[in-house]
């Protein structure tokens, strides 16, 4: 990812303990009592992030927690590494570097997930035309 | 192979399907509910945005979307039944205040309720058909707030009061009031038509009702009006400053309706203050305001002009109708002027030049100017006195001016051909006495009346210019030829004056004196010498002499005398005392012009160079005259008017009338003929209509006329008679 330096906020990223979701360690898929399997540090410009998704744009201005922070946390499964990664990526570039069905499948949840409308069309376009 | 691959996503596709642990579910909810409480409770920046949209993201991507939406209504309505009781349980004037903190409280929550639901928002709520949140959450605030018993009758009656508070003058807290006005149009239209603008619009409708009686009974027209009209402008002005900008158009109705409309007849026709008495005042303000007001409802402005119409023709019926007033027809003609000022300004001023004011004033005109029908003559001399003499040292723009309204008062003349007819008389005193002012403003008047009413008006009154200009070198001529020849006979001006041209006289020619029958006959041979083929006859009634007299003690005047003076004073040269009866043999002169001449020789005071016997203002036939030897004046120029009644005496009224219908048979005649010759066959009641149609625009024919010169057309064999039915007339080429 491409670290701009204008607000820069921290990502964490953590998972927990089952492996893959798609297996369901049916235990639990709220993450409160999950354990962290790492954190990932990115720097990223909130005003592009906001601009591409109501999600972000709430996260850094609705008066909460967050809205106050430089180092902003998002949770988020083990699986849904890899489509959040791409997901960022799409917002800065416009442009995905997957092509297979099932990663785009997990993009278009990401887009879903944090309401990036450019994201959802985009993956839906390319899934159509496999 | 690719449908190998598309079964692979449906398959991954399901991957995210969990089974779920509904224990689950509920702790999850434990914790979004436990941030609602924490929202309304001013807590929210301790909470973590990122953390409350995951948990309620995976509620409803794992199918929990319903007992969250449930989750949410119950929580919220249950802090917005202790946000009710903590309103209720506000004192008085507090209860505006609370109910308006409370509901920003409300409105900052809900804004953060909707971020972390964001998602079910946008998902769950149009799948399933719900309520949105931001909509729900007004939806809740309106039923358990707006809408609970102990609040709802509060607040519609708090607010009413303060509205009527502020009516009374009293300064209250405007921007509260936005607020909370602005709250219940947030909750729907609906709802701030049935909480406040219904029983608004009904209260102030009572309010006016009442207060517009009041009013009624004890304030004059002009204070009224005033009243009603800051009313208006105070609704307006409430309207803007926190009502929805579309009860404006209500709020004003209803006091247009209770101020204005209920009593606009009334207020017109008040006692001492009405529509007429600011008419007669000219009150433009009241009258403008008036207007405006008037305008706003329907019919308003129908009974100002109404009563203005009947004011301005009972006034103008009684200027034109009123005996005294056609003693003077410069004053008559003024006054009418005046009228037509008067009102003009207070159209322009008050009515914003309404054209439907325009126009009834106008038809007002016509109407009352027609009812007299010497209006013609008088208009006629009225321009006669300020072409006279009335325009002397007038700027040209303001000659125009005058000449412009003259106009319009012509316009409104129903008989323009008799305006002709007097027009032609009093132009040709003008040119032949040598009195025109200017005549500039003489042509100017020709060319306005041909540009209104056409050549064929005009054509006769240029001829006479023509024939001014013409004599002027005749005369030229005549002396030049003459030269010496004629030194020792008076200086003649001959005026040559086509017949046709000039308005006919009878022309009963006196006797001239023999000391200037020389130089007459002289002329007359020099013109029929240069002119063959005409005729010449002297129109003794029309011109003028200077002579030259000696009185008693020496001194010398010279004299301005009428041609018929000069003859009578010429006798005076070999007798000293001459009776009616010997004046009236020697010079011929007409009865009535002999009286007019002897009066004002002998019984105008300074101007007597003739005595009479007896002395007494009339002259009778049986008096006797004597040169006045102790004659004295000033000056050394004594102009002896003619008493002329200016205007016409009642047998030259009569023969005038006379001249007129005479002159008019022949156009009615071609107007028939130039009707049939189109339409070849016609009945009688549209010939009778095209006629006057055609004619209108010079005066109005009578039917009963129009008959006449149909049958002496039917005589002439011009037209016939339909074989079959007798109502029809046949052109016969």
């Amino acid at each position: 990812c491409e670290d701009e330096d204008e607000e820069a906020a921290a990502m964490i990223e953590e998972s927990h303990s089952g492996d893959e979701a798609a297996n369901s360690n049916d235990s639990d898929w709220s993450m409160d009592c999950s354990t962290v399997l790492r954190v990932k540090t990115l720097h990223i410009s909130s005003p592009i992030l906001a601009a591409k998704s109501p999600f972000f744009y709430k996260l850094f201005s609705n008066g909460m927690r967050e809205s106050e922070q430089r180092h902003v946390t998002l949770r988020i499964n083990a699986s849904e590494e890899a489509a959040l990664m791409e997901l960022l990526n799409f917002m800065y570039s416009g442009t995905l570097s997957t092509t297979t069905a099932p990663a785009l499948l997990d993009v278009l949840m990401a887009a879903d997930k944090f309401e990036v409308a450019s994201g959802m069309r985009y993956c839906s376009r390319l899934l159509r035309n496999l | 192979m690719s449908a190998q691959k598309k079964r692979n996503f449906q398959i991954e596709a399901f991957k995210h399907r969990v089974v779920v642990d509904p224990k689950y579910a509920e702790k999850t909810w434990k914790i979004l509910e436990h941030a609602i409480h924490e929202i309304y409770n001013h807590n929210a920046s301790g909470l973590s945005f990122e953390e409350l949209y995951r948990n309620a993201y995976n509620m409803v991507l794992h199918k929990f979307g319903e007992k969250l939406y449930s989750g949410l209504v119950s929580t919220m309505t249950s802090h917005l039944k202790e946000i009710a009781r903590s309103i209720e349980a506000a004192q008085g004037g507090l209860f505006l205040e609370e109910l308006n903190r409370k509901w920003a409280d409300h409105n900052k929550a809900l804004q953060m309720i909707r971020d972390i639901l964001m998602y079910m928002d946008r998902t769950f709520i149009p799948s399933t058909h719900k309520t949105p949140v931001h909509e729900l959450g007004l939806n809740l605030w309106r039923d358990n707030i707006i809408h609970s018993s102990k609040i709802q009758p509060r607040l519609q009656d708090t607010l009413l009061e303060l509205v009527q508070r502020e009516r009374t003058g009293e300064v209250i807290n405007r921007g509260l009031m936005r607020n909370i006005i602005k709250m219940l149009m947030d909750l729907g239209s609906s709802v701030y038509q049935e909480d406040f603008e219904k029983p608004f619009l009904e209260v102030s409708s009572d309010f006016y009702r009442g207060e517009s009686q009041q009013f009624i009974e004890c304030c004059d027209c002009g204070d009224y009006l005033k009243k009603a009209e800051r009313r208006l402008n105070e609704e307006i002005e409430r309207v803007s400053h926190y009502l929805d900008v579309k009860s404006e158009a209500k709020i004003t109705n209803v006091v247009e309706k209770e101020m204005i409309e209920s009593h606009m007849n009334r207020l017109v026709h008040l006692e001492n203050s009405g529509l007429v008495n600011m008419i007669v005042d000219d009150k433009y303000e009241d009258l403008g305001r008036m207007y405006n007001l008037f305008r706003r409802v329907s019919n308003g402005l129908s009974i100002i002009r109404d009563v203005m119409t009947s004011h301005i023709r009972d006034t103008g019926k009684q200027l034109v109708t009123d005996p005294e007033r056609l003693k003077d027809p410069v004053d008559f003609v003024q006054r009418l002027l005046d009228v037509k000022d008067k009102h003009d300004r207070i159209i322009s001023l008050a009515f914003s030049n309404d054209k439907t004011f325009q126009n009834a004033l106008n038809s007002s005109f016509e109407y009352f100017i027609n009812l007299n029908p010497r209006s013609p003559e008088f208009i006629s001399l009225f321009v006669d006195d300020k072409l006279r003499k009335g325009l002397k040292g007038v700027s040209e723009e303001d000659v125009e001016i005058v000449l412009d309204k003259v106009m319009m008062l012509f316009r409104y003349l129903q008989e323009k051909d008799v305006f002709e007819k007097y027009y032609k008389q009093h132009l040709a005193k003008r040119l032949l006495s040598g009195k025109t002012v200017s005549d500039d403003a003489e042509r100017s008047l020709i060319v306005k009346l041909k540009t209104e009413c056409g050549y064929q008006f005009t054509s006769k009154l240029e001829g006479m210019f023509t024939d001014m200009k013409t004599s002027q070198d005749t005369m030229q001529g005549f002396y030049s030829s003459m030269g010496a020849e004629i030194g020792d006979y008076p200086t003649l001006t001959v005026q040559v004056l086509t017949t046709g041209s000039w308005p006919t006289q009878s022309s009963a020619t006196c006797n001239l004196p023999s000391e200037i029958l020389g130089i007459c006959e002289k002329f007359r041979t020099y013109y029929l010498g240069t002119h063959t083929g005409r005729r010449l006859s002297w129109q003794t009634n029309m011109g003028s002499a200077d002579l030259k007299a000696t009185f008693g003690k020496g001194q010398k005047h010279e004299l301005n005398v009428s041609t018929y003076q000069m003859c009578i004073l010429m006798l005076f040269n070999s007798a000293d005392q001459l009776s009616y009866k010997e004046i009236e043999q020697a010079t011929e002169i007409p009865a009535s012009d002999l009286k007019r001449s002897l009066q004002s020789l002998a019984c105008v005071k300074g101007k007597n160079v003739l005595r009479k016997e007896p002395m007494s203002k009339e002259v009778a036939e049986d008096d006797a005259f004597l040169f006045n030897d102790k004659f004295t004046s000033k000056l050394y120029k004594v102009k002896i008017g003619t008493v002329v009644a200016q205007k016409e005496s009642e047998p030259e009224k009569q023969e005038t009338r006379q001249r007129v219908e005479e002159d008019r048979k022949p156009q009615i005649e071609a107007a028939i003929v130039r009707i049939m010759k189109s339409r070849r066959v016609l009945d009688h009641n549209n010939i009778v209509a095209e006629v006057t149609k055609q004619l209108q625009s010079r005066f109005l024919p009578n039917p009963v006329v129009i008959k006449k010169r149909i049958e002496s057309l039917i005589e002439r064999e011009f037209l016939e008679r339909d074989k079959v039915d007798r109502k029809l007339y046949r052109y016969l080429a």
